[in-house]
């Protein structure tokens, strides 16, 4: 049973916001506090209840006037202000230590008790509270505590909810596991280690409390229900109505509360939400419905651009080149003459290049657990070209950017992506295109197979429309003959009984059956150009071999494939490119590649081949170079080269790690290393092969 | 099935606790059970019969017998729709909430409609474009207009209503006619408030399921961005959605009692209050399961709905969770 309590719908975001939020919204959340404390010291004044004339106007002597049996209102307002507010905040704190308690001991022991105190927090969310404490009130003797009870036992669940889930997350933290396995007792588990980092949580949920709190109050005693003997702003507008001071106008009776309790309530509830997730949200400022096509180099200008501490090595390109520190100083090898650009001339005329890619590089800026910015280089310094008629496969392993490469070509990189460089599509500039552009490219030239891992497919949705759909954009085809076409690509895909499964939502399919699903999808509209990222992921042998049929029959102008799968891009591509860690190291025909690869890379992947029997001795016996050159080195383990600026206090180490990072990035596996490999390599044009390593410098 | 059937348990489950509650009230409060059956003016008549007659009421009301029993009896009257007399009113306490819910729900549900319609379409376009013009302008509107209580809101429109003269000052309508002119302002505020509410869980339901992979794979085929969050985003969102607005039916219902008051609607909320002023028990208790039998039903249908909306549910398998 899924019932979203508002809370939890609205609390969202990582955990470390909150950690901001919480010194904030507790600096707003006393603010709002603060008068309502002042007015609990003058409370009982005997002022407020002394008589004067009634429905005297605001002025000599009484600020706000005076009501019907001659009270001053503004004393009145005060002592009044105050029993609210205690009535509020009473009500909230005692909800908010049940709702704590009875959620902590949920979400920690599950099983029985879990079932049992949110069995019954689902019942007390159903019963509506205001009519509640209605009758309860009506029962029970009408005074102040009675309220304070009631509202409490309304509002825990909400607070019990929330507690609870966040008390699941929590609980699978490695902390938690390992102050578990250090023998600590649950109690201390749940007081040390789970409460702190649900404080701002709870916080905000008490806050909102006390808005709802003063929200029933004032509702009740409004009607005339709440206790008789206390006024509380609730109670004034009561007698503003009974008294018929509305249409007399008298506004000066029945304004001063109406302002009061909205603007306390307002002041609760707005510094609860803003310790939930802050003014705007935890949401990112752009979505990716919203954004356009990125604009290198001037979206976002906090970044440092790419000149780098090390600018030769990390950009080879050569408009950078003037930026290049004098050779003999930093790298002896890097003479002028040895400098080969990396970006080719065009090989082919520029009508048949389809993708022209300029030293594309795509940053991903992350904000990690010290609230420090970081970033991630996912790809560096790409370039690229697809031409007509050819089939390319993209090779290497998960991380090493090839999915952010198609993305980037088709211009759905992620909102926090950092986009350098240049894409054209066929001779066009993509970065100026507009978004309607974007879409009407996506739409009629690029077909692109995602990656079937998580919800690719829209989970409610029947896959024969999600099929269907882009055919739909191209001609006015109704929905049933657009499910005819659906099933029939499906069958291509080698889905049997496709005509009944194109009415199956994605849950009904295995994950292999997706991934054809998606494949499928791209097909229908005989875009002219393919980019599949892992086409034949999570397919057994048989079903791959269709696949690889399927893309081999296909008429396409051009066709690229990201792959893990050897195989496949053996069997089906023309052009084989090799990347890893975001840099392509190798790019050649895939006759020559599989025959007899350059870069020690390339050779160490085909030789982890099964069909090559035994593994690389050079993998197996992988040490770290580096580790004995260089202690100092943290980072290069990662699989994504972070450069970050979190280590200030050792400016020199820090210097060199980068320098170090920026080195070929194989090279800490490399058995042919070199002392030149701290320093990135070029992409070395040899014969028909490309390739990025110092030994095959030479044959330039 | 097997959601719609833990549904359904924990719905008759509510509905029991509500019953239970009624009668925890009428028998463990301090004094005789029998002011609590027949409200104070029933019970003041009762005291002035000679003893044989209070005898006998007891025994009609079975108050001799076991309490389990008597708990018995209570739920299977209720579930009978005999909620007790009314002493004031002198008739069936179900025949009197009868007129008065239809007038409740007259405003009510009109405003659940509108208020999800219109919270819903702006919700969606404003979370799909964070920090657009849209979100911008509306986000702190309806954050204002949220914090206000709901009746505070029907007092500054009575103010203004008094001092423009152009609406009536609450009240009934006289002729069927006048009905929309007496509905604008109380609904206007149900309306206004509960579309805040929900414009809030839209915009959030949708800013979570615009990350997801599938909005990534429907660019991808060159969708436009609007049919994007329409076909595709709002679907998925939708589901939590009417599940958060069920639920807000409550809220909107205790709300709309107070409103009522306000504008001398002659709903629920006004019957409440004159019950609770006369201490008329059986109407005060029965109007409270109804209200609650409702919310609860309520909740129901948008289980019901749910699951239609939601292909996993539909067919027992959450495996996509």
């Amino acid at each position: 049973m899924a019932f979203l309590t508002p809370a939890s719908v609205l609390e969202t975001g990582p955990m470390n916001k909150h950690s901001r939020n919480w010194k904030e919204g507790a600096l707003i959340l006393m603010a709002a506090a603060l008068p309502g404390v002042s007015i609990l010291f003058f409370k009982n004044m005997d002022i407020a209840n002394a008589l004067f004339s009634p429905w005297l106007p605001p002025g000599d002597g009484h600020l706000l006037g005076t009501n019907d049996v001659g009270q001053d209102i503004f004393f009145q307002l005060i002592s009044a202000g105050g029993r609210s507010l205690m009535v509020g905040m009473a009500a909230a704190l005692t909800a908010t230590l049940v709702g704590t308690l009875t959620g902590c001991v949920a979400g920690y022991y599950r099983g029985i008790a879990d079932r049992v105190i949110m069995g019954l927090a689902d019942i007390f969310l159903l019963i509506p509270d205001i009519p509640l404490v209605i009758v309860l009130v009506s029962f029970f003797e009408p005074g102040l505590f009675n309220v304070i009870i009631v509202i409490a036992m309304t509002s825990w669940p909400g607070t019990a909810r929330v507690v609870r889930s966040r008390m699941l997350k929590i609980k699978e933290y490695p902390f938690v596991l390992n102050a578990r396995s250090l023998g600590a007792g649950d109690g201390h588990i749940i007081f040390k280690h789970i409460l702190p980092h649900t404080g701002e949580l709870i916080l905000a949920k008490a806050t909102l409390a006390v808005a709802s709190a003063m929200l029933t109050e004032t509702g009740i005693s409004f009607l005339g229900l709440g206790d008789p003997c206390q006024v509380t702003w609730g109670s004034m507008l009561h007698g503003v109505f009974a008294g018929a001071g509305l249409i007399n106008g008298y506004w000066w009776w029945y304004l001063p509360p109406v302002l009061c309790i909205s603007v306390t309530v307002m002041g609760f509830n707005l510094a609860g939400f803003y310790l939930q997730k802050g003014w705007g949200g935890n949401f990112p400022a752009d979505s990716p419905l919203n954004r356009q096509g990125q604009i290198p180099g001037k979206t976002h200008p906090e970044v440092p651009a790419l000149t780098g501490i090390n600018p030769p090595v990390l950009i080879n390109n050569k408009d950078t080149q003037t930026l290049a520190p004098e050779p003999d100083t930093l790298n002896p090898i890097s003479k002028p003459h040895n400098q080969a650009p990396d970006t080719q001339p065009p090989s082919f005329p520029l009508d048949r290049q389809i993708f022209r890619i300029l030293n594309l590089g795509v940053e991903f800026g992350i904000e990690c657990e010290t609230n420090q910015k970081k970033t991630i280089k996912a790809l560096d310094g790409v370039n690229l070209s697809l031409v007509k008629g050819d089939r390319m496969a993209i090779i290497g392993e998960s991380g090493s950017g090839k999915s952010i490469l198609f993305l980037a070509m088709l211009g759905l990189l992620p909102y926090n992506a950092r986009m350098s460089g240049e894409v054209f599509f066929r001779g066009k500039r993509m970065a100026s295109f507009s978004r309607k552009h974007y879409q009407h490219i996506r739409a009629w030239d690029i077909a692109y197979v995602p990656q079937g891992a998580g919800n690719a497919l829209n989970p409610v949705i029947k896959v024969g429309h999600q099929i269907s759909e882009r055919m739909r954009i191209h001609g006015s085809i109704s929905k049933k003959k657009g499910m005819v076409m659906a099933a029939r690509l499906l069958g291509q895909t080698g889905i049997t009984n496709s005509h009944q499964r194109v009415h199956y939502y994605p849950h009904q399919f295995s994950g292999g059956m997706n991934q054809r699903v998606l494949l499928a999808m791209a097909l229908a509209g005989e875009n002219s150009v393919l980019l599949a990222d892992e086409p034949t992921k999570g397919l057994d042998d048989k079903t791959k071999e269709d696949v690889l049929n399927i893309f081999l029959k296909l008429n396409r102008e051009a066709v690229a494939v990201v792959t893990h799968d050897l195989w496949f891009a053996r069997q089906f591509a023309k052009t084989i490119v090799v990347m890893y860690k975001g840099i392509i190291l190798e790019q050649a025909p895939a006759d020559s590649f599989f025959t007899a690869p350059y870069h020690p890379y390339s050779k160490a992947l085909l030789n982890a081949l099964p069909s090559q029997g035994i593994l690389n001795p050079v993998i197996m016996s992988s040490h770290n170079r580096y580790a004995e050159t260089d202690p100092g080195d943290k980072h290069g383990g990662d699989s994504y080269r972070i450069d970050g600026g979190d280590d200030d206090d050792d400016d020199r180490s820090n210097k060199k790690n980068k320098e170090i990072s920026r080195g070929c990035p194989w090279a800490r596996e490399c058995e042919e290393f070199h002392d030149r490999c701290r320093h990135m390599p070029r992409l070395f044009s040899h014969n028909i092969h490309k390739v990025r390593c110092w030994c095959h410098a030479a044959g330039n | 099935m097997k959601h719609m059937t833990a549904a359904f348990c924990q719905y008759v489950l509510a509905l029991l606790a509500v019953l239970a509650l009624n009668f925890l009230l009428i028998h463990m409060m301090p004094g005789d059970p029998l002011v609590h059956i027949l409200g104070e003016e029933g019970y003041y008549q009762m005291t002035r019969q000679p003893p044989a007659y209070i005898e006998k009421i007891r025994e009609t009301y079975q108050l001799n017998d076991s309490l389990l029993k008597q708990f018995l009896t209570h739920i299977s009257r209720a579930l009978q729709g005999d909620l007790g007399w009314s002493h004031h009113h002198g008739r069936a306490v179900i025949k009197i909430i009868y007129p008065r819910m239809g007038w409740t729900l007259l405003l009510l549900i009109p405003s659940v409609i509108i208020s999800t319609m219109a919270g819903g379409i702006l919700g969606a376009l404003a979370g799909g474009s964070p920090r657009g013009w849209m979100d911008r302008i509306l986000t702190p509107f309806f954050l204002l207009i949220y914090s206000i209580p709901g009746y505070c809101l029907g007092l500054f429109l009575l103010i203004l209503a008094f001092h423009v003269d152009a609406l009536p000052m609450g009240g009934m309508p006289s002729v069927k006619t006048d009905m929309a002119l007496y509905m604008m302002m109380p609904m206007g505020v149900l309306v206004l408030h509960s579309t805040a509410y929900k414009y809030m869980i839209m915009k959030n339901a949708v800013i979570q399921e615009i990350h997801e992979a599938y909005v990534m794979t429907a660019r991808s085929k060159g969708l436009y961005d609007r049919d994007i969050l329409f076909t595709h985003v709002v679907k998925n969102a939708l589901p939590p959605f009417i599940t958060v607005v069920a639920m807000h039916f409550g809220f909107m219902m205790g709300g709309s009692l107070v409103v009522e008051m306000v504008f001398s609607w002659q709903g629920m909320g006004t019957l409440i209050y004159d019950a609770v002023i006369s201490r008329d028990y059986p109407l005060i208790s029965g109007s409270f399961m109804i209200i609650c039998a409702s919310v609860i039903l309520a909740n129901a249908l948008a289980d019901v709905i749910h699951g239609v909306l939601d292909p996993r549910i539909r067919s027992g398998n959450r495996s996509n969770e």
